[in-house]
């Protein structure tokens, strides 16, 4: 008994750790409306989105920006927890501010550069644009931008934070044009992820005018996911190719007896 | 190249238009899905281009083991033609609608291809057996799929009339799974007139198999 009381705050706990798979995106309809990434119309995004746009760049990402922000829309700083629904001590407004950086910036980059990006022909080349659309989108918070990332990789934020390098990396790859129907679906997922998050380290401590050296590491890292696919893709196919190939020679000579 | 290596690669995903209900012109036509909805369609998709894969493999395995027979030839490149189209069809669906594939499409793979090749190699009757019980559980398996379709989707209210109707998306993937139920139906035929019960030991060859076929949809379904 007494071990079961000691193990359920654990569990509990641990419960919260978990990534529940409420955030993620599946499923996309067209004939239905689709939820915005971000929506305007509930209070605490009205909240954060003033609070994003006009106190970051003084406050950075931190709590007071929020409560800033509140109290510019007219809300009363010390009810937020309420308006957050936050039920653990581990959440807090400044996460919830850095994730709402990372779901309007998710959103812009599709809105702003959909139509450019369809007019774009090969996959990599419109991988390569929108990644770059989208590093140049944490350019007006970029001097604070260290203390949301500080946030993201605290151990109770992980799963929030996982899921929405998810869900970009995701975007990526479906604006990019992906068709990939097996495991390379994964591959490429975690690869875009992957070097779109080495991309915005670099950009941390990038002086470069227009933030050109980021784009071009950028350029350089997908480069080598395109080049890992390839390698990995012709082998496939001369190794299918040979099974066949050994099969049905080894049928031939047995019907021939 | 070879037709054989030619009909390894699924060109579903890359010509969409083909299997999926035309993109609305003037944007949605319907209210949003509920999460749980969406959530079942994710998994309706996911499953069953995770389960026309294997099949697809698996009468490429039969057909490697049994292509050699003048009787069987053209039986199973009938029935693997078909599967060809089923699983090019929700290859389409999965990367158009934006599904996940299965994390463990490469099991799927090597498993359905071994089974087709050894059922094969053990002889017609125990591949036809082994066709008998992947096509009974999956026409179950489509039958409960198209009853939670119809049942649970008509919520939805049309935002043009206000009615609640079935949108030409889920209309669409209903079309898709009732032809593909009937056509998993006519291979079930097809072996059940081909000497399936012939099969020694039949029960245990059936069952083993449908046994194997429903777990491999259980776990589909989530991983």
């Amino acid at each position: 008994m007494s071990l079961l009381k000691l193990l359920l705050p654990v569990r509990t706990r641990f419960a919260a750790l978990l990534p529940s798979l409420n955030g993620i995106r599946c499923y996309h309809s067209f004939y239905h409306v689709e939820p915005p990434i971000a929506d305007p119309c509930t209070i605490e995004n009205k909240i954060l989105d003033k609070a994003y746009k006009e106190f970051v760049p003084q406050e950075g990402f931190t709590d007071l920006a929020v409560k800033k922000g509140a109290e510019a829309v007219g809300v009363n700083p010390s009810s937020l927890g309420a308006i957050f629904n936050f039920t653990t001590a581990s959440k807090d407004t400044a996460m919830e501010l850095a994730l709402y950086h990372l779901k309007y910036a998710r959103q812009q980059m599709i809105e702003e550069n959909k139509v450019q990006a369809s007019k774009i022909f090969d996959e990599g080349e419109r991988l390569k644009f929108l990644m770059g659309k989208r590093l140049l989108l944490n350019k007006p918070i970029i001097n604070n931008y260290h203390q949301a990332l500080g946030r993201m990789i605290l151990p109770t934020n992980i799963p929030e934070s996982l899921k929405e390098l998810h869900n970009l990396a995701d975007d990526l790859s479906y604006y990019a044009g992906d068709k990939s129907t097996d495991f390379a679906w994964y591959s490429k997922r975690f690869a875009v992820a992957g070097a779109f998050v080495q991309s915005e380290l670099f950009m941390l401590a990038d002086k470069s005018k227009n933030y050109q050296d980021t784009l071009q590491f950028a350029t350089d890292r997908l480069n080598e996911v395109f080049k890992l696919g390839k390698a990995y893709n012709s082998f496939e196919e001369w190794a299918l190719f040979n099974g066949i190939s050994t099969l049905n020679l080894i049928r031939s000579q047995l019907v021939r007896g | 190249m070879s037709l054989a290596f030619k009909r390894f690669i699924s060109t579903g995903a890359k010509s969409a238009k083909k299997y999926m209900a035309p993109k609305p012109a003037n944007g949605p036509t319907h209210a949003k899905l509920s999460p749980a909805q969406k959530a079942y369609l994710d998994r309706v998709i996911r499953v069953d281009q995770a389960g026309e894969l294997g099949a697809d493999l698996i009468y490429a395995g039969q057909y490697t083991a049994l292509g050699h027979r003048q009787d069987l030839k053209k039986l199973i490149r009938h029935m693997w033609d078909q599967e060809i189209h089923h699983h090019a069809t929700f290859d389409a669906l999965q990367t158009g609608l934006r599904a996940r594939p299965s994390l463990l499409t490469p099991l799927w793979k090597v498993g359905a291809f071994g089974m087709g090749l050894f059922g094969g190699i053990m002889g017609k009757e125990v591949s036809m057996a082994c066709t008998e019980a992947i096509e009974t559980v999956i026409g179950n398996h489509y039958n409960t799929q198209l009853r939670v379709l119809s049942n649970n989707f008509s919520d939805i209210k049309d935002l043009r009339t206000g009615e609640c109707t079935h949108s030409e998306e889920v209309k669409n993937i209903q079309n898709h799974i009732k032809t593909f139920r009937d056509q998993e139906g006519e291979h079930l035929h097809i072996a059940v007139t081909h000497d399936a019960d012939k099969a020694r030991p039949h029960w245990l060859i059936y069952n083993t198999v449908k046994l194997i076929t429903k777990s491999a949809v259980y776990t589909a379904e989530r991983v």
